[in-house]
C-alpha cells in the first residue's frame, strides 16, 4: 500500500511542471538583508552615540538653588507669620480695647467715681424732667441751664440755647435763679468724694462768684445778663456730670471758668496716681519651658529655665530675658568595620612572624548619650488684653536666639573607642544622630495667664509657640522641625 | 540617614521609590542620588537638542529643579527616567526656542523610509556632529523620533506640530543625513 502510494506520488512530481525562482530575485532579497543590515547598523550606531557629561560643578549649582528656593520659602512663611502675629496681636488689642473701654462716652463721664453718679441723677433728673416738660410747651422762654446740661451734647446746641437764654423773659417759671443754682451746688457738694476736691474747687469759687453778683433789685438786662453768668457759671458742673468739657467751651465760659480748663487739660481720675504707680512698674520673673523639638526620627525634649525682666506701661510690656536650655539625647549609631587579625608562623629561627592578615567585617550597634546646652536670649513685647481682679491676660511675640555653649560628639568617641579597641578600619557609620546647629534664631508667640497670688507677686502660664527660622536640628541641611510648642510656667516678682 | 547598602542591594524599582521618598521629602542626599543617577543620559538628551553646552547646562539645572519641585506628581505611571526625559525634553526646547529660531515648515507628508548607509569606518562621534549640523527642526525631530524612541504622536505632541509634520521633518532629516553621510564616504 504505502508502496503503491509513495510510487504514484513519484510519478505526479514527474510529471508536474518544474520552475525557477526570477533571477533578479537573489539581488532584491540582497538589498533587501542590506538594508535591514544597514538599519540594524544605523540603530546600533545611534545607540552608540556619545554620552556628555554636564560640568562638575553642576550639582552644587543645582544644590545652592534648592537651597535659595528653600530660603526664599522660608522667608516667605516667615513674612506671613510676622504679618499675621501683627495682625492677631493688633486685632487682640482692639478688642480688648472695645470691651475695656466704651468709646461713645465722654472721657469724664468714664472716669468719674460712680458712687457720685446716682446721687447726682437723683438731685437733677427731677429738674432735667420739669425742664424738658416746660420746653415741650413754651419752647420759646425755656432755655435753661438744666436743659443745656441733659439735651445738648453739641456745641452747636449750647450755643442755640444761650442765645435763646439771652431773650429770656425773667419771669419764665424755669428760669435759672441764684437759688436754684444754690440748690443745685448745695445738692452737690456732699457727694463729692474727697479726692475730686482739687477739681471740683474751682467749681465752687464759679457758684461763689455768681452768688455775689446776684442782686434782687437789678434790671431785666441785668437779670439776663444773670442769666447767662448763672449758666456760664453753672456750665463746668453740668460738663462735669454728663458732657465733654472740650468744644463745648463758649468764649465767654473760657473766661469766667478756669475749673473747665483744668477739666479740660486734665481729665477727672479718681486714683489715677495710685493706679500708674501700678500699671509702670519693673517686673522680675523666673520660667520653666519645656519644648518638644522633633528630631527626624523622635520628639526630643528641650528644657528651657530662662530669667527675665520686664517693664510695664500701662497695658504694654517690655520684656528681655537671658537663660539656658538643656537637651538629653539618646543615639544609636550602627558601625560597620573590618579587622585584620595577623597569621602568624614560626621562621627559621624558631621566632613567630606575621606572614599575613586576616579580615573580618563586622558590624555592631551603639547606644548612647548626648547632652546638649545652650544659652537662650530673648527680646519681646506684651500687651495687655484682658484683666480682671487678680487674673490677667497678656499676649506676648518676641524674638530670641540661643548659642550652643558644648559640642559633645558621641560618634566621633565611639569610633575613637573602635579604632582603639579593635586596631579596626571603619567602612561606614550610620545614626540616626540629627545636626545641632551652633545658633537657633526663633520667633516666639504666646498667651500669659496670670494670676497675682500675693501682693507683688503672681503666677504665669504661657501657652507658647515658637518658629525657628534658623532651627535648633536638621538633618540634610534641612530643619527637623521649624515650629514647636511648649507651656512656659513661672513666678513674677513686680517692684 | 539613608542605608547606602539598601540603595546598592535593592531592586531598580525599590531604588526608584526610596529616591521619590526621599525627593518627596526634601532630602537633599536622595536628590543628590537621583541627579548622579540621571545626569549623563539627561545632559546627553539637552545637548543635543540645544546643539550647546551651556545652554544644555542651563536646561539640566532648570529641568532638575522642575523635577525636584514637581515630584510629587509623579505617579510611578511610566519609569522615573522617561518622566525626567521628558521634562529635560520640554526643557530644553523651551531654551532652544527662545535663544534660537526653531520652526517647523508643513511640507508634503513624506515617507520616512530614507535608508541610511552608514560606513564601518564612520565613529559615533563623527555621526553625532553629522545629526547636530543639521537644521534645528530637523535635528529635533530625528532626536525625538529616531534616537529617543519616541513615536510620531508623542514628538508631535511635544513639539506642538501635527504628525504630519513631524512624518515630514524628520524624511527630510535623514534624506539630508544621508546626503552628508554620503558626500563623506566619497
Amino acid at each position: 500500500m504505502d508502496e503503491n502510494k509513495n510510487h504514484s506520488t513519484m510519478r505526479l512530481s514527474e510529471q508536474l511542471p518544474k520552475h525557477s525562482a526570477d533571477p533578479e530575485t537573489w539581488n532584491r532579497l540582497s538589498a533587501s538583508l542590506d538594508a535591514l543590515d544597514a538599519e540594524a547598523v544605523y540603530q546600533e550606531r545611534l545607540q552608540q552615540l556619545p554620552v556628555h557629561s554636564p560640568d562638575q560643578g553642576m550639582w552644587a549649582v543645582i544644590n545652592s538653588r534648592l537651597n535659595r528656593a528653600a530660603y526664599l520659602q522660608n522667608g516667605f512663611r516667615i513674612a506671613l507669620s510676622a504679618v499675621a502675629g501683627l495682625l492677631l496681636f493688633f486685632t487682640v488689642s482692639r478688642i480688648s480695647d472695645y470691651y475695656t473701654n466704651s468709646p461713645s462716652i465722654p472721657e469724664i463721664a468714664v472716669q468719674k467715681p460712680s458712687n457720685i453718679q446716682p446721687a447726682v441723677k437723683n438731685q437733677v433728673n427731677p429738674v432735667i424732667s420739669q425742664k424738658t416738660q416746660s420746653q415741650n410747651t413754651k419752647p420759646n422762654i425755656l432755655p435753661s441751664s438744666a436743659v443745656n446740661t441733659t439735651v445738648s451734647n453739641s456745641s452747636g446746641t449750647r450755643e442755640s440755647s444761650s442765645k435763646k437764654m439771652l431773650k429770656t423773659n425773667s419771669a419764665s417759671p424755669t428760669m435759672p435763679t441764684t437759688g436754684n443754682a444754690l440748690a443745685a451746688t448745695t445738692l452737690l457738694q456732699p457727694v463729692v468724694p474727697e479726692s475730686t476736691i482739687a477739681v471740683s474747687k474751682p467749681v465752687e469759687s464759679a457758684f461763689a462768684q455768681d452768688l455775689a453778683i446776684q442782686k434782687p433789685d437789678e434790671k431785666t438786662s441785668e437779670i439776663s445778663d444773670q442769666n447767662t453768668t448763672i449758666w456760664k457759671s453753672s456750665f463746668p458742673i453740668q460738663d462735669f456730670l454728663h458732657t465733654p468739657v472740650d468744644s463745648k467751651v463758649t468764649e465767654s465760659s473760657k473766661g469766667l471758668s478756669t475749673a473747665t480748663q483744668t477739666a479740660s487739660v486734665k481729665p477727672f481720675s479718681p486714683g489715677e496716681t495710685e493706679t500708674q504707680s501700678k500699671t509702670n512698674n519693673f517686673g522680675l520673673a523666673m520660667a520653666y519651658l519645656p519644648e518638644n523639638i522633633y528630631n527626624g526620627t523622635d520628639n526630643s525634649m528641650f528644657h528651657n529655665l530662662d530669667l527675665t525682666a520686664s517693664y510695664n506701661k500701662e497695658k504694654v510690656r517690655f520684656n528681655t530675658s537671658v537663660g539656658m536650655a538643656y537637651n538629653e539625647e539618646q543615639l544609636e549609631i550602627n558601625m560597620s568595620y573590618a579587622v585584620k587579625s595577623p597569621v602568624t608562623m614560626a621562621n627559621s629561627a624558631g621566632k613567630l612572624d606575621t606572614v599575613s592578615y586576616n579580615s573580618a567585617s563586622l558590624r555592631s550597634d551603639y547606644v548612647g548619650t548626648e547632652k546638649h546646652q545652650y544659652f537662650t536670649y530673648n527680646l519681646g513685647i506684651g500687651r495687655r488684653i484682658f484683666s480682671a481682679g487678680k487674673f490677667s491676660t497678656w499676649i506676648n511675640a518676641g524674638a530670641g536666639f540661643g548659642i550652643k555653649l558644648n559640642d559633645p560628639d558621641l560618634i566621633a568617641a565611639t569610633e575613637n573607642s573602635i579604632k582603639n579597641q579593635y586596631n579596626a578600619k571603619l567602612t561606614d557609620v550610620n545614626t540616626n544622630n540629627p545636626v545641632y546647629n551652633d545658633v537657633n534664631i526663633n520667633f516666639v508667640t504666646g498667651i500669659d495667664f496670670s494670676y497675682k497670688f500675693l501682693n507683688k507677686l503672681s503666677l504665669s502660664f504661657t501657652p507658647t509657640s515658637r518658629w525657628y527660622f534658623k532651627p535648633v536640628l536638621s538633618k540634610n541641611n534641612q530643619a527637623t522641625d521649624e515650629m514647636t510648642l511648649g507651656f512656659k510656667t513661672g513666678m513674677k516678682f513686680d517692684f | 540617614m539613608r542605608n547606602i547598602v539598601q540603595l546598592i542591594t535593592g531592586s531598580k524599582s525599590d531604588i526608584e521609590r526610596d529616591l521619590v521618598k526621599g525627593c518627596t521629602h526634601n532630602d537633599r542626599i536622595a536628590q543628590r542620588d537621583l541627579y548622579h543617577k540621571y545626569c549623563d543620559a539627561m545632559f546627553t538628551i539637552a545637548y543635543r537638542i540645544v546643539n550647546n553646552r551651556d545652554d544644555a547646562h542651563d536646561a539640566l539645572q532648570d529641568s532638575f529643579i522642575q523635577v525636584f519641585r514637581d515630584i510629587e506628581q509623579y505617579r510611578f505611571d511610566s519609569t522615573l527616567g522617561a518622566w525626567i526625559k521628558t521634562i529635560v525634553v520640554r526643557t530644553s526646547l523651551r531654551l532652544l526656542s527662545k535663544n534660537r529660531n526653531l520652526s517647523f515648515t508643513d511640507m508634503e507628508e513624506a515617507q520616512s523610509d530614507e535608508m541610511i548607509l552608514i560606513p564601518d569606518t564612520l565613529n559615533s562621534e563623527y555621526l553625532e556632529k553629522v545629526i547636530l549640523s543639521l537644521p534645528n527642526g530637523y535635528r529635533t525631530v530625528f532626536l525625538l523620533t529616531e534616537v529617543e524612541g519616541y513615536t510620531h504622536e508623542e514628538a508631535a505632541k511635544i513639539l506642538g506640530i501635527s504628525v504630519g509634520t513631524s512624518k515630514s521633518q524628520l524624511h527630510h532629516a535623514k534624506k539630508m543625513l544621508k546626503n552628508r553621510l554620503s558626500a563623506m564616504m566619497d
